[in-house]
């Protein structure tokens, strides 16, 4: 499903140079859960980002579904991103601007040319998953931290993305809320969806098929 | 569709959130465009037959003659002098009479000093004036000596608090006249004289003109039948005719007949049409660099709003397109604004340099036409759209994803 093959990360700047990812290889399979752990740092996020296509890794390949995602052009990269993988993030990022049915709508708009009626029934769909149905009008700022990740996890579902990356999608949360997510993101696994998550917390982790531990910007 | 809607969405509650810089773009942008609806319609005056000089290409003026010794010859086409040379140019429809001078009007208790045209009938079929209400006077009003008079809507509104004062009367010279017909304001730059006039009498009337300090200026329509170069030849044969008559030696040549439109096409008229543009240049170049810079700091604002719909799958086009929606809607709300205001400013900027006496005499540009709004305000819009928000909205769906959402908006 997706295969790491030597992928090195370096930040420059004019004074300092850092190596967040040294040479890493790693391959997730269809339907794996895999959670990714490690101190502050050590390049979990940046695994995560390069996974997504949301930044270029200095050297190494990356396939996902047995294509070369390295060579792609930006409207490709857009594209494989909306057809193919879904993001989670710590601080859910919703557009406030938006409400929660146009939040959730929005991978649709840049994807394939799916009817209003269609578009429509897969927002409510996943917005009953999330048992957020009821609230299509809300704004961001009228939910709760556990309810804008819900609307953050429909969202990363409404355009069936064969994977899932989160990246410390309970970080914000209380501790009732994580486990109420993390039960989310469990059923989804076992519907098929690939994940892979970043997160700080090893009992979560512990749910998962299998705990990825990095340091230093290398795989233990 | 559904797309356009999310942009317009999202445009619209950053501009709610923005409030400050919304108010200096929209402000900025209906200053702007103020002056670039002003320049535009002025730069489309010099560059056109603008009315009511439609047939500037066609009319053919006879208002100066010198004699061989380069002295101006004076008062030779007066009222008997013109049906002389009237009668030479018969082969011509529509011949005008034109002189003008300042009058004293009382009218709804109010005197001014107003620019008065003496003409005749045919002055009205020369030149394409744009008749609000009522009707130009016509040859047989002028032989019946019917006191009618056409003035300016701008005039109207002066004298009789409306723009419809049909029926209202005017006194000057000791006879009162019926106003017949009200014209649309126009432009000191398509007058048909040098200075404009805001009144028009039958030329039965003229006063003047027996005095031998004043000269008709005669205008000749040349049929659309007749060629160009034919029309010059019978006014120039006409004139000498006429001169030759009289005993007067004329400086006069085939050369010297000019059409309207080339005795306007000055040096100093150029100079405005192409310092004009420059001046349009600089009217949006200035304001475009000031939004420009500001605009750079707000975007950053909505950077991760525009890295969140990168990730799901809009590309850097859609981002760009995104930012600008923005930087449009108020561009477009500030032109239409500046445009619908550009009139009104610059009457009263008009009025307050040039005082109250002389505000139903001055229209810099008379009104807006929509083909300066459509083929000018449009396009120029867009541009200043561009040059204000494009490099901003570039800039923004340039960046790295991945940074913008770990919270680096620099």
């Amino acid at each position: 499903m997706i295969k790491i093959e030597n992928i090195t990360k370096i930040f420059r700047t004019k004074e300092v140079e850092t190596t967040a990812l040294d040479r890493i290889n790693l391959q997730v399979a269809q339907g794996e859960f895999v959670s990714i752990m490690g101190p502050s740092g050590c390049g979990k996020s940046t695994l995560l980002n390069i996974m997504g296509l949301l930044d270029q890794p200095t050297e190494g390949a990356l396939l996902i579904n047995d294509t070369a995602v390295s060579g792609m052009k930006d409207k490709q990269l857009a594209h494989f991103r909306n057809q193919t993988l879904g993001f989670i993030f710590q601080s859910f990022h919703l557009i406030p601007a938006l409400n929660v049915f146009d939040n959730v709508e929005l991978p649709m708009l840049y994807g394939k040319n799916i009817s209003t009626k269609e578009q429509r029934q897969r927002v409510l769909e996943v917005l009953e998953k999330v048992e957020l149905s009821h609230r299509l009008k809300h704004f961001p700022t009228q939910l709760s931290g556990g309810q804008c990740q819900r609307v953050a996890i429909a969202r990363a579902l409404v355009s069936k993305p064969e994977v899932i990356l989160a990246d410390e999608p309970t970080g914000n949360l209380d501790s009732k809320m994580g486990i109420e997510i993390l039960e989310l993101l469990l059923t989804l696994n076992k519907e098929g969806t690939t994940i892979v998550m970043v997160t700080h917390d090893e009992r979560i982790a512990q749910q998962t098929h299998r705990i990825v531990r990095l340091l230093d910007g290398k795989i233990q | 569709m559904k797309i356009i809607i999310q942009y317009l969405k999202t445009a619209w509650y950053n501009t709610l959130h923005n409030k400050g810089y919304a108010i200096f773009c929209f402000l900025g942008t209906v200053l702007t465009f103020i002056f670039v609806v002003l320049v535009l319609q002025l730069i489309y005056i010099f560059a056109s037959n603008y009315p009511p000089m439609s047939n500037a290409d066609r009319i053919i003026r006879l208002d100066a003659f010198q004699d061989i010794k380069g002295k101006e010859i004076r008062a030779e086409i007066h009222v008997t002098g013109v049906s002389v040379l009237m009668e030479n140019l018969k082969k011509f429809d529509n011949i005008s009479l034109y002189h003008y001078n300042y009058i004293s009007i009382r009218a709804n208790e109010r005197l001014h000093s107003t620019l008065t045209g003496f003409v005749n009938a045919d002055f009205w079929k020369i030149y394409d004036f744009d008749f609000l209400y009522g009707n130009p006077f016509t040859k047989e009003e002028c032989i019946n000596r019917k006191p009618v008079v056409v003035i300016t809507e701008s005039m109207s509104q002066a004298y009789f608090n409306t723009k419809n004062g049909i029926g209202k009367k005017i006194t000057f010279q000791g006879k009162e006249y019926e106003v017949g017909g009200i014209v649309k304001n126009i432009s000191y730059y398509s007058s048909p004289t040098e200075e404009q006039c805001t009144v028009w009498v039958p030329y039965v009337f003229d006063k003047f003109i027996p005095n031998k300090t004043y000269k008709y200026i005669v205008d000749v329509l040349v049929p659309s039948s007749m060629s160009m170069h034919d029309a010059k030849e019978n006014v120039f044969r006409s004139v000498n005719y006429y001169f030759e008559n009289k005993d007067i030696k004329v400086d006069f040549s085939l050369q010297k007949v000019k059409t309207l439109k080339e005795s306007l096409a000055t040096k100093e008229r150029d100079l405005f049409q192409y310092g004009g543009m420059i001046a349009l240049f600089l009217f949006l170049l200035i304001p475009a660099l000031n939004i420009l810079l500001l605009g750079n700091a707000h975007t950053n604002n909505r950077a991760e709003e525009i890295a969140i719909r990168r990730a799901f799958g809009a590309g850097r086009l859609s981002s760009f397109l995104q930012i600008m929606s923005e930087n449009l809607l108020l561009v477009v709300a500030g032109s239409i604004a500046g445009s619908l205001l550009a009139v009104p400013v610059i009457e009263i900027v008009q009025q307050l340099i040039m005082g109250d006496s002389t505000m139903e005499n001055l229209s810099l540009v008379g009104h807006i036409d929509y083909v300066v709004i459509f083929i000018g305000v449009l396009p120029t819009m867009l541009v200043f759209s561009l040059l204000s928000g494009g490099l901003p909205a570039y800039l923004i769906s340039k960046r790295n994803i991945a940074y913008i959402l770990k919270g680096d908006s620099k």
